[in-house]
């Protein structure tokens, strides 16, 4: 049993931000939790599944963030307390859903947590998800730290019950993925069974009174916000400067303060309930100081909601001068730290700072410089992408068309990048590609004649590619549709789909077959092995010869981290030094500086290519690349 | 660029990938002949081109080195090069001559080459004339017959001759190519750099075709695909002068294509060669003007006089005087072809 999930009460627990929101369900009761993996959100999901046969709630990865959303809508709607949990991509996914259900209303409490990844560490986008609140009028909760973000999204699920309509909590990379000791509240005893009440539709209609009633119901929020334990003032009764901080910007502005030592001029105004705002409080305490820097992370939300507010309440609280994203204090775009922070307050106050010692980040970079050793943003030794992009560039580069590949979403778009040899021309929304290659699929009308690959990974496959499949088909958009086959939704961390077999609490389930959807659609199918780089050039050169229809090819091979751990790989790598030409006419270093695969290694003292034994795991694809047949596969 | 020397002869410079594409291919004017083609991996044929898969770095390469497009030019005296004797030949077997373009002199002579051991393995140019050429390693004389007959598109023959030479073993090597193929077979077998794991000293045999021009394939495969309505073709032919077209034999009987529709799809590298009779060959051979069925034959070295002498004295070909009036024809087609050559180099790029 998970600290996270044990019943102490008043017990002091050791979480991360993404397990102490999980507890925070659990001790709200929840009985549903539905999501879609992605960074930084996945641990949510996670989490709960380990607790769900303990606690008796049902978990899943459903296939895309809508139908999670619309899933644990059907809970709530039966009176269950249920969760949905995405990154902020998924709250474009499941937009139109949410501003339908709250223009419904909910029954049992609905909480969907929207983890956001401000410096896009692991994302296509850096996006603000709050806007979703003002957007679909729902009340929105910021917290800062893990113990809040336990408590807030505990109160999320009563809030959400009492207004009638789904609540939002925002997180962020650096909360989510954050540890510290977080303070257990009770688990509830038990829960009523679900039960729709027939006499209680859900309807958006009519929607203008609904609209209406979706105002009284922030209206309700709101009031209950100007009480909230969420939200506080610290500070001097009379300070020159206010600093009104949201979500982990609430630590980075106490820290800041600190670092300039102007804990007697500065207050910080700590807002956890960020829509609506509590107008009362925040007046009250706006009214104190003349300039405001707001600290938040990615768009200026807070800042145009404060900026509002001092306008409609200017007569009472006085003019203000605001300081943050829009006047350049603080940047709209990456993610905000301490540093940051005390850089925008320094320059208010007109104090020179620089955040950190430079001599430290210099001789930082020394160190790095000697110990790491420099490796790009790539795939992983033995990585399936890696094969199957080799076999895609040596049959575009032989093809006097001009085709191109149109990527999607998932560890293969780093075929943007050398990795995949850069052969990767578009990359955005999840399906998207496939969306695209129909569109491209449909131009030969208009002349134009490049061939287009549009590769898609399994679990993106289900997720949002097969509506533009059946486009694409029924419309007779003529492109190869390459299927990525890893098995896994690898890119968040091997989350099972419904390609896999297995669900996320470990239930054996009837694989979904990808070749039997397609097969469905009247397309055809072939399956190949990337890894046999021969076999897979062949048929990938001949479904290129004529793209008058959408032709398939599932490149089926699990990513390399699951077989690694699964049954493992069949060989051991060398190099022959005898036969490796190493940077002579003939080679120039092919297999590390073309094909590069992290496993093989330039030894710049015997000139020769070296397999790297701690990380080549032995998938035996660069065999086949070696020109001199200097690459030796033993089987182990 | 080389510059150009006094007797309009380029100084060839060392370079690799980078400048070998920056002269030849960025300029379309690779002549796929081959040269450059299995050396490393960085340069495949498919279907008719050469292509760079990927960014070699080297300064220096076989593949700059071999290349008839890079560099030097017009390195000979005369429009016909070194030659030591002129005459008309054809094959005195009739299964030989019915598969053969012209004459049969060139399957002749290298079917009597491997039988009598002077070489083991012949290079020649092979393929459905609906596919594809491409170069093919041949050991006896029903895989020469099989080869007949010209394909008229550019073909990487020469990648097959550096496949065979990267085989470990000892066994003399022919090659049957055209002007740019011989040339570069030729700067292998003379040059002095360290080529292994590959050894030139086993070409012992260059028989040189007449070439005024090569198609390009795709071109030519769209081109007919869309003439013939889909009807196969199985073999083609320009017979010589004054007919000037372009002949397909397909199962629907023989159709004529003008020959200047055929033209535009020759390859552009073809517009700057100044070679027309392959003069850095052994032994050279083409068709005769106005004369069906037999061969010109430009003896070149002591090599190639053995060999046509041999198959003379065994009968397996009848030979001929060249009517001094065709010569003097055959040596301003060449020069035409020469100077031609020559000025396209001229050009501003």
């Amino acid at each position: 049993m998970d600290d996270m999930a044990g019943d102490h009460p008043g017990a002091e627990v050791l979480l991360q931000g993404n397990e102490a929101m999980a507890r925070g369900a659990l001790e709200a009761g929840v009985a549903w939790a539905s999501g879609y993996p992605g960074n930084p959100s996945s641990e949510i999901i996670e989490t709960l599944a380990r607790a769900a046969s303990e606690k008796r709630l049902y978990v899943e990865w459903s296939v895309n963030e809508k139908v999670a959303l619309e899933a644990a809508a059907a809970a709530s709607f039966a009176g269950m307390r249920a969760l949905a949990t995405m990154k902020q991509n998924g709250v474009n996914v499941c937009l139109d859903a949410l501003t339908s259900l709250a223009l419904s209303g909910i029954k049992g409490g609905l909480v969907l947590i929207a983890a956001d990844d401000p410096s896009s560490i692991s994302s296509g986008n850096e996006e603000d998800s709050r806007f979703a609140a003002a957007l679909a009028h729902l009340p929105l909760l910021e917290p800062a730290t893990p113990q809040e973000a336990k408590d807030m999204v505990r109160f999320a699920f009563d809030l959400s019950e009492r207004i009638g309509n789904i609540c939002l909590v925002r997180s962020v990379s650096r909360l989510s993925h954050t540890r510290a000791n977080v303070i257990l509240g009770e688990l509830p005893g038990g829960r009523g069974r679900p039960r729709f009440d027939t006499s209680r539709p859900f309807i958006t209609l009519p929607a203008v009174p609904h609209h209406q009633v979706m105002y009284d119901k922030l209206d309700q929020a709101e009031a209950e916000f100007e009480e909230s334990p969420f939200n506080h003032y610290e500070g001097p009764p009379k300070p020159d400067l206010m600093i009104a901080a949201c979500g982990p910007s609430y630590l980075y502005a106490r820290e800041a303060v600190e670092m300039l030592g102007l804990e007697d001029r500065t207050g910080i105004l700590k807002l956890g309930t960020t829509y609506p705002l509590p107008q009362k409080f925040v007046a009250e305490h706006l009214a104190k100081a003349a300039s405001v820097l707001v600290a938040e992370e990615i768009d200026p939300v807070l800042e145009r909601s404060l900026k509002v507010l001092a306008a409609e309440t200017g007569d009472r609280i006085g003019a203000k001068r605001f300081y943050g994203k829009r006047s350049g204090h603080v940047s709209p775009t990456g993610e905000s730290g301490p540093g940051l922070v005390a850089r925008a307050l320094a320059r208010i106050v007109g104090r020179e700072f620089e955040p950190g010692d430079p001599d430290y980040r210099r001789r930082a970079a020394q160190v790095v410089d000697e110990l790491v050793p420099p490796r790009e943003f790539g795939f992983c030794p033995g990585c399936p992408h890696r094969a199957s992009y080799w076999a895609i560039k040596q049959v575009l580069a032989s093809d006097d068309r001009q085709g191109f590949v149109v990527g999607d979403v998932g560890c293969y778009t780093m075929g943007i990048w050398p990795t995949g040899f850069n052969q990767v021309k578009m990359a955005h929304a999840m399906g998207s590609g496939v969306g695209m290659s129909s569109g491209f699929g449909k131009l030969d009308a208009m002349g134009f004649a490049q061939p287009v690959i549009s590769v898609v990974g399994d679990s993106t496959f289900f997720h949002a590619a097969i509506p533009a499949l059946i486009n694409a088909t029924y419309n007779q958009a003529g492109f190869l549709l390459v299927v990525l086959d890893n098995a896994a939704t690898a890119m968040t961390g091997f989350q099972p789909h419904p390609g896999t077999g297995v669900s996320v609490t470990g239930e054996r389930l009837s694989r979904i077959s990808i070749e039997r959807i397609c097969d469905a659609m009247g397309l055809e199918v072939t399956v190949c092995d990337p890894y046999d780089i021969e076999s897979t050039t062949a048929v990938l050169r001949d479904r290129l010869r004529r793209l008058d229809t959408v032709r398939v090819i599932i490149m089926r091979r699990p990513c390399a981290l699951v077989q690694g751990r699964a049954d493992g790989f069949d060989y051991r790598m060398h190099v022959d030094e005898n036969l490796c030409r190493g940077e002579e006419c003939g080679c120039d270093r092919y297999c590390n500086r073309v094909f590069r695969c992290p496993g093989l290694v330039w030894d710049a003292s015997s000139n020769r290519a070296r397999i790297d034994e701690v990380i080549c795991v032995g998938c035996g694809v660069c065999e086949t690349v070696c020109p001199a047949g200097a690459i030796v596969k033993e089987t182990i | 660029m080389g510059k150009v020397g006094k007797q309009g002869e380029k100084t060839k410079k060392s370079g690799g990938l980078t400048r070998l594409a920056a002269e030849v291919f960025d300029k379309d004017r690779c002549s796929v002949c081959g040269a450059c083609v299995g050396r490393c991996p960085y340069i495949v044929y498919s279907e008719g081109r050469v292509i760079l898969q990927d960014r070699c770095t080297l300064d220096e390469g076989r593949c700059y080195d071999f290349c008839p497009m890079a560099g030097a030019k017009g390195n000979f005296e005369g429009p016909l090069g070194t030659v030591k004797q002129v005459l008309i030949a054809r094959s005195t077997r009739s299964d030989v001559r019915k598969k053969a373009q012209y004459g049969g002199v060139v399957s002749t002579l290298v079917a009597l080459a491997l039988r009598e051991g002077l070489v083991k393995e012949a290079i020649l140019t092979s393929g459905h004339p609906e596919d594809p050429p491409y170069g093919v390693r041949v050991r006896t004389k029903a895989a020469v017959l099989d080869s007949a007959g010209s394909r008229f598109a550019a073909a990487g023959t020469v990648a097959a001759l550096n496949e065979a030479l990267a085989e470990p073993g000892s066994f003399p090597l022919a090659l049957v190519g055209l002007p740019c193929q011989v040339k570069a077979a030729a700067a292998m077998r003379a040059s002095k750099t360290r080529d292994v794991p590959f050894r030139p000293k086993r070409i012992k045999l260059l028989i040189g075709l007449f070439c005024t021009w090569a198609l390009e394939y795709r071109s030519l495969s769209r081109y007919l695909r869309y003439m013939l309505f889909g009807e196969r073709a199985f073999h083609y032919d320009i017979p010589p002068p004054p007919a000037s077209v372009f002949k397909v034999f397909t199962g629907d009987g023989i159709k004529a294509f003008p020959l200047d529709e055929i033209e535009p799809m020759r390859l552009n590298a073809c517009r700057f060669c100044d070679d027309m009779t392959s003069t850095r060959a052994d032994v050279s051979v083409g068709s005769v003007e106005g004369l069906d069925g037999w061969n010109t034959v430009l003896i070149r070295t002591a090599e190639g006089n053995r060999l046509v002498e041999m198959a003379a004295e065994k009968k397996l070909i009848k030979i001929d005087r060249l009517p001094q009036s065709d010569l003097e024809h055959l040596k301003e087609a060449a020069d035409l072809k020469k100077q031609r050559g020559l000025s396209a180099w001229e050009e501003k790029d």
